[in-house]
């Protein structure tokens, strides 16, 4: 088996806070192959974020490794890492705040090259950016534009091309589209598609929105509460989803099929509960109708089918 | 092909630095500010061609409270003395002392401000205790102790003013720094491998030096005045070496009898505050690519 790119093994984040130690990311494994997408899928504050924060090492994680092509990172220091980050980048989430607004776009597609000190010599680095930026749909006479000036597709395509122009071979993309119009998600969620083709990029894709994350995954990993809770091939989890969770998330999407229309939906009672100090045992369990006494227990990450990981003392 | 295709533009040739030059010239409000301020600037320094020192000391007892004339332009005050004289040389002290003190205090307060801010934790903890020690004695009590104990003399005073205003330059810094420390673009910044000094040169100043500017420039016209208290009460310059503040409380109580004493200083403090205070708006719209071009 060839090593995957990026591997985390029990990697885990925690917060202390006044009230107690927030378990925001939780023993997760996943494994990217080179070329793939893996979608992580969730409702807001389960730790998806925070997860591909921890892998990009922009917070320490709290125990666990991050593997890159096999070498653990967490353990690198700031020079060596500085290296693995040319290979490593993110897309975040919203385009406003995450491009500084006293700089034009071309000076912050370039400042990731000065930085880095790859290159050197201005024209070449001019001619690179002239190239990443057509690459990712910016028009050439956008260059001298500010953040101000474009509108939410066009500053993500800046946000996107600041990550290309390093030539990185994995992007955590942060919800990336999730802040733009339903019309200009497509053509973000294209262009990605259309760089991972002939980059051979792999993408780490946070989201919580499962239309685009089917568009777009191989493999999906769906979180509850910084765990993981089924993790399988694409196709496998909108085909045979197995945790009720998954399954509640699945039929939350609107659908305008109507023959399905006026069947009754399962849907979730309850709020997410508290990631403070959590119980042990299933944490969906106080939303779940299946629960039983089975899910006071811890429950492991078990094959329920062939390659096809589930979290559920119920299902497995 | 590409690089003639954007020489066209005329906006592309400017690098960032000319951009802020080119909006800080079409404020108009800006530049009248900056030719007031070196109007000023010249005619204090060339104060030994327009006058001389001699002047500013020598008394005419002949020719007290003279109301401004063709021989005294600005009148003279209660000992015959020339005030167009006093008011060249003191504005020497009043422009030069205020800069200075603005100066050190902006540095210093930057520097301990920002490294409060952006590094946090222990680092944040102890400096803040340190400014919060500043800030719990009065300013203008914190400057006389100052002096008290160092003697006295003009570059004490500028020391003990700007050890007074340090507190108030290094908290607005560590908050704006604090509020764009966990911006996505630093956050950005740090994953493509910037260096912290070139996230707080590139990123973090550019984006918070507005305030910071026009709360310096505010604080310019009250150091004048704080100058000027000092010395009334006898602490750094004090009568007869001339400066604005010193010339309107050495006149006070003459100045219902004859209101030019403290008209013209008073109109000196505040043309040069005014023109400060302008520059100070002026430059932060020229640093924000927001502002029209």
């Amino acid at each position: 088996m060839p090593t995957p790119l990026i591997e985390t093994v029990n990697l885990r984040k925690y917060f202390r806070t006044g009230k107690g130690v927030l378990h925001a990311v939780e023993d997760i494994n996943l494994k990217i192959d080179p070329g793939k997408t893996l979608g992580v899928v969730g409702e807001s504050g389960c730790g998806k974020s925070t997860l591909g924060r921890t892998i990009l090492r922009l917070q320490p994680a709290t125990a666990g490794q991050v593997l890159y092509e096999g070498e653990d990172i967490l353990k690198l220091n700031k020079r060596q890492m500085r290296k693995i980050h040319l290979n490593m980048q993110m897309v975040f989430q919203d385009p406003y705040s995450s491009l500084d607004p006293r700089m034009s776009v071309r000076n912050l597609v370039t400042e990731p090259i000065e930085v880095c000190g790859t290159m050197k010599g201005k024209g070449e680095i001019s001619d690179w950016v002239d190239h990443i930026m057509e690459l990712c749909g910016l028009p050439l006479d956008h260059a001298n534009l500010y953040p101000h000036e474009l509108d939410g597709g066009l500053r993500q395509r800046v946000g996107l091309a600041r990550a290309m122009v390093l030539s990185p071979k994995f992007i955590v993309c942060d919800e990336p589209v999730s802040a733009l119009d339903v019309s200009i998600q497509a053509q973000i969620l294209n262009l990605l598609m259309d760089l991972q083709e002939q980059q051979g990029l792999s993408y780490m894709f946070i989201t919580h929105d499962l239309c685009v994350v089917k568009h777009i995954s191989d493999e999906i990993m769906v979180m509850y509460m910084g765990q993981t809770v089924e993790y399988a091939k694409a196709a496998d989890i909108f085909a045979n989803p197995i945790h009720p969770y998954t399954k509640a998330l699945l039929q939350s999407v609107p659908t305008i099929d109507l023959s399905r229309r006026g069947r009754e939906r399962f849907t979730l009672k309850g709020e997410v509960s508290n990631p403070i100090d959590p119980a042990p045992g299933c944490r969906f369990a106080p939303r779940c109708p299946y629960a039983c006494d089975k899910c006071k227990e811890a429950c492991e990450l078990k094959e329920a089918a062939p390659g096809h990981l589930v979290a559920c003392a119920m299902c497995q | 092909m590409a690089k003639t295709k954007r020489r066209k533009k005329p906006l592309s040739e400017y690098s960032t630095g000319e951009l802020v030059l080119f909006r800080f010239r079409k404020n108009k409000l800006a530049m009248f500010g900056v030719f007031l301020l070196l109007f000023v600037a010249l005619a204090v320094a060339a104060a030994p061609i327009l006058s001389s020192y001699a002047a500013v000391s020598k008394m005419h007892m002949s020719d007290r409270f003279q109301a401004p004339n063709a021989t005294y332009i600005f009148g003279t005050d209660e000992f015959g003395r020339d005030l167009f004289a006093r008011i060249l040389y003191g504005g020497r002290i009043s422009l030069l002392c205020s800069f200075a003190i603005i100066a050190i205090a902006f540095v210093v307060g930057a520097l301990i401000g920002g490294a409060a801010g952006f590094f946090g934790g222990k680092v944040d903890t102890v400096l803040m205790r340190i400014v919060d020690m500043l800030m719990a004695v009065p300013s203008t009590m914190l400057a006389m102790a100052i002096i008290t104990a160092l003697g006295n003399g003009v570059w004490k005073l500028v020391m003990a003013l700007a050890i007074a205003q340090i507190a108030r330059f290094a908290r607005i810094v560590r908050s704006s720094v604090l509020t764009l420390r966990n911006v996505e673009y630093v956050e950005a910044a740090k994953c493509y491998g910037c260096s912290s000094l070139r996230i707080i040169l590139k990123h973090i100043i550019p984006n918070g030096i507005g305030p910071i500017i026009v709360s310096a420039t505010l604080c310019l016209g009250q150091t004048i005045l704080s100058i000027s208290s000092m010395g009334y009460l006898g602490l750094g310059v004090a009568s007869p070496t001339p400066e604005w503040g010193t010339i309107i409380s050495e006149n006070k109580i003459n100045i219902q009898a004859y209101p030019y004493l403290g008209l013209i200083p008073g109109i000196c403090i505040c043309l040069t505050v005014m023109a400060v205070n302008f520059i100070g708006d002026g430059l932060r719209d020229a640093f924000d690519p927001r502002t029209k071009n």
